[in-house]
């Protein structure tokens, strides 16, 4: 990018250069001041993330460190909260269910709707009405579509247990068996958010360049070493960005358990949030919420930076 | 639904009886609420029987009110919050010039929303709901105004006219709305357990031989934990056996449970302890009646029977019971799945009992739950502290829970607390049995072991809203034997120590 002249070292005309100099924190003179304007600008988002991201999350920190059990004041409270969360058999659980969810979720949509795309990306009839219903459930909120899976769960007048039973399977009970709850969970996850990544992906596989598909095929490559040779290189990046989104979201999981199993059979679909939630919203116990939060935060950033160094390489690599 | 049991279950059943679920379920979301619409002539009915006690407390009565303000009110959602809108509020907003918004909650969510509302002093809400264990906390935090300094204030009667209109109530239930000798909240909506059963089966003279040729001894409504689990046990069958003479079209099972992760799968959990004698944590009092503090019982034999004979019951429940919260449970009775359901609400009548509308020739019935210890409760009302209204706060809560009030209450199907609506022989007319039909056993129920219980730990500790969550999951651990009984029990008991310890008003003694 061409860098702005400065206006005090190359007068636009006589009449300015004859004016009185101007002080460089006079509104005029920030606006001229290359320096200085580009902070300006950045002013306004600077605000909102100190007011929104910086100011609550130091909160957080420091609140972690005290005991502050609502109403009472806060009191400084040293380590207590961060012995409390790492000594505390239900967090390692919850995060272990965390861990799974995140892990059986997000790699399911990955392959799922890198598939999926992969097949839409072809012309065939009536691909405009398939692409267009492929983002039904994106639009359903998470809340309301638990309340429908719960029921399409349900063993005794669920549809999906009357279609079992219809082809001579036997009666699952999805929510109610604790050994494939959180599988159950994770379907409706699945469902919900695959669409996510199909979009995603389909939009990087039109922005693909066609020749390099044009060579591979004339030099007879299959089409299976044209998508781990070409196509997933090239679209690899998109990949990491979808996969790091999702496995953000899929960290904050909450509504759809509250909707189908609130955490059980006993505390198998106990995760993470669901814990934050009880300390912090249901305890009034800040202190105790936020170190669990702020560990959280931590892991995720973490695995969030593995990724991002993935995706740079990926980037260079393209 | 015959229809149904003559073909069998096909699809379109499964759509429609999914899509008749989803609406009842969210209907009942409140705790218990019946799903069924207010019968067209409750107005004319509600008018007449005020007509008939001019002495009772009524909306003609309320003085002017100079504070005009409108008053933001929360309530349990579902036909009362609805029958409010359509039916009071506007009655109430011509006579006081008071206007009201309905802030409709499910039950689940109640404390958390409002406590919320409360720490950060947003004077959201005039009128709070809230259910008796969690009176002392908000009391003790000064959450919700006395009754008596509001009477003191706005109402020419005073602290003894108030004193006065809380007679009708159940004592044991207003002991639980009450805080440090002050009431706080006015309960309207009584959730005491029943032991709901089939009739039909539980009676019939072919099912009494056969019991009695099993396990050596009668066939009745069993009043102990050995007899329910015998009994449950014995009316589990598989499709295409007899029940009551009749091939079962599908299979049927001894007993509803509520074990899934909810905090109803504690109040179970309580009554057979309780039954047995038992206690989580006993209050201990001083010679004056204060309370000293609080003893913790478990993991004590009692309590691990107790786990042990649920777990036994579980045995004769349907599978999707371990997913399952009250409104389940009473459908599954309403759907011909369970012979009974041992510890329903009794404000759920309306849903257990209508297995006999949906399967000509079934009777329900309700008796004691086993053990003769309820699980035993309220939901009330009370003015915020910083309510912006406090006077139209008031006597919207008075006018609510007045005999008018209460009155179209149990019209809808609700489970009132005032014993005049509850005895009123209106109620106790064939007529009106699968609607108020539960009425009759549950005054004997709430009346004999209320005030008992009102003293538990369950409703006189501050902490008890935090508590019984862990309640919950200790039973869901036990139930889904994540945990063996003691260990989990002893798990439970330290939470308790921790938790009562960090938000408690009174100390745990050395046992």
């Amino acid at each position: 990018m061409q860098a702005r002249p400065s206006v005090s070292t190359v007068p636009t005309d006589a009449k300015e250069a004859m004016a009185p100099a101007r002080s460089r924190w006079s509104w005029r003179g920030m606006v001229e001041d290359d320096a200085i304007f580009k902070w300006l600008l950045l002013v306004p988002a600077l605000i909102f993330m100190v007011a929104l991201v910086i100011y609550p999350t130091v909160f957080a920190v420091v609140t972690s460190f005290q005991k502050y059990i609502l109403p009472r004041p806060a009191t400084f409270a040293g380590l207590e909260n961060w012995r409390w969360v790492v000594n505390d058999a239900a967090f390692w659980s919850a995060f272990l269910t965390t861990v799974k969810f995140v892990v059986i979720a997000v790699g399911v949509e990955l392959v799922l709707g890198t598939l999926i795309a992969l097949f839409l990306n072809r012309e065939f009839r009536g691909q405009t009405v398939i692409r267009g219903l492929c983002i039904l459930p994106l639009v359903a909120a998470p809340f309301a579509t638990s309340l429908a899976w719960r029921h399409l769960y349900n063993s005794d007048y669920g549809v999906i247990n009357y279609v079992l039973q219809a082809i001579g399977l036997p009666r699952v009970e999805f929510l109610a068996d604790s050994s494939i709850a959180l599988y159950s969970v994770i379907a409706i996850d699945v469902w919900q958010w695959t669409p996510l990544v199909i979009f995603v992906v389909f939009a990087a596989l039109r922005g693909l360049p066609k020749e390099p598909f044009e060579a591979a095929k004339i030099d007879g490559a299959s089409a299976w070493f044209t998508f781990r040779r070409l196509t997933l290189p090239m679209i690899k990046p998109v990949l990491l960005i979808v996969a790091m989104l999702r496995m953000v979201e899929a960290f904050r999981v909450y509504d759809i358990l509250y909707g189908t199993t609130r955490g059980g059979p006993g505390t198998s679909t106990e995760t993470i949030n669901w814990l934050i939630f009880r300390e912090g919203f249901q305890y009034f116990d800040l202190g105790r919420a936020t170190a669990m939060s702020v560990l959280v935060l931590l892991i995720v950033l973490v695995l969030t930076n593995l990724l991002f160094q993935q995706l740079i390489k990926a980037i260079r690599a393209n | 639904m015959t229809g149904i049991l003559r073909r069998g279950f096909t699809r379109r059943d499964a759509w429609r009886t999914s899509a008749a679920y989803a609406t009842g379920l969210s209907a009942v979301a409140g705790f218990g609420l019946p799903a069924f619409a207010q019968s067209e002539d409750a107005d004319k009915i509600v008018a007449e029987m005020v007509a008939a006690n001019p002495d009772k407390f009524n909306l003609s009565k309320i003085p002017e009110v100079t504070n005009k303000d409108k008053i933001t009110v929360v309530v349990e959602s579902g036909f009362w919050s609805d029958y409010l809108k359509t039916a009071m509020i506007p009655k109430f907003t011509e006579k006081t010039g008071v206007e009201v918004e309905v802030v409709g909650m499910s039950t689940n969510v109640m404390y958390a929303k409002q406590q919320v509302e409360l720490l950060g002093d947003t004077g959201g809400y005039d009128v709070l709901s809230m259910e008796a264990a969690y009176v002392p906390e908000w009391a003790a935090n000064g959450f919700v105004k006395p009754l008596y300094e509001l009477a003191t204030e706005y109402d020419s009667e005073g602290v003894d006219g108030m004193a006065e209109y809380l007679k009708p109530f159940y004592a044991g239930l207003m002991t639980m709305m009450t805080y440090e000798n002050q009431p706080y909240s006015i309960p309207y909506n009584n959730y005491t357990q029943g032991l709901h059963y089939r009739a039909d089966l539980l009676e019939h003279p072919e099912e009494r031989k056969a019991f009695a040729e099993k396990y050596g001894y009668p066939l009745t409504v069993p009043t102990t934990f050995p007899q329910l689990i015998d009994v449950a046990a014995f009316f589990t069958r598989k499709a295409g056996e007899n029940a009551a003479g009749k091939p079962l079209e599908k299979d049927l099972y001894g007993v509803a449970l509520m074990a899934g992760r909810n905090e109803q799968i504690n109040d179970e959990f309580s009554a057979i302890i309780w039954g047995m004698g038992g206690d989580w944590f006993r209050s201990i009092y001083d010679v004056k009646g204060v309370l000293e503090g609080y003893e913790i019982t478990i993991p004590d034999r009692i309590s691990i029977v107790a786990a042990q004979t649920y777990l036994e019951l579980l045995k004769s429940a349907p599978p999707a019971a371990m997913s399952w919260d009250f409104p389940e449970a009473a459908n599954a009775m309403a759907e011909g799945q369970v012979a009974m359901v041992p510890f329903m609400f009794n404000n759920l009548w309306p849903v257990t009992a209508s297995v006999e509308t949906k399967f000509p020739g079934t009777r329900a019935k309700v008796a004691t739950v086993p053990g003769g210890r309820p699980y035993t409760g309220a939901y009330g009302i009370g003015v915020a502290h910083n309510a912006n209204n406090p006077e139209g706060a008031y006597w919207f809560v008075k006018y609510l829970t007045s005999y008018e009030g209460q009155m179209a209450y149990a019209l809808g199907g609700g489970n009132p607390c005032r014993r005049d609506v509850v005895l009123d022989p209106f109620f106790q007319t064939e007529e009106r049995r699968l609607t108020n039909g539960a009425y009759a056993q549950n005054d004997l129920d709430t009346m004999a072991w209320t005030y008992d219980v009102a003293k538990k730990g369950h409703f006189t500790s501050t902490a008890m809203g935090k508590i019984y969550s862990e309640l919950a999951i200790a039973c869901a651990k036990i139930v889904n034997k994540e945990a063996e009984v003691e260990p989990a029990l002893q798990e439970l008991a330290a939470k308790i120590v921790d938790i009562q310890g960090r938000s408690g008003n009174a100390k745990i003694l050395e046992s």
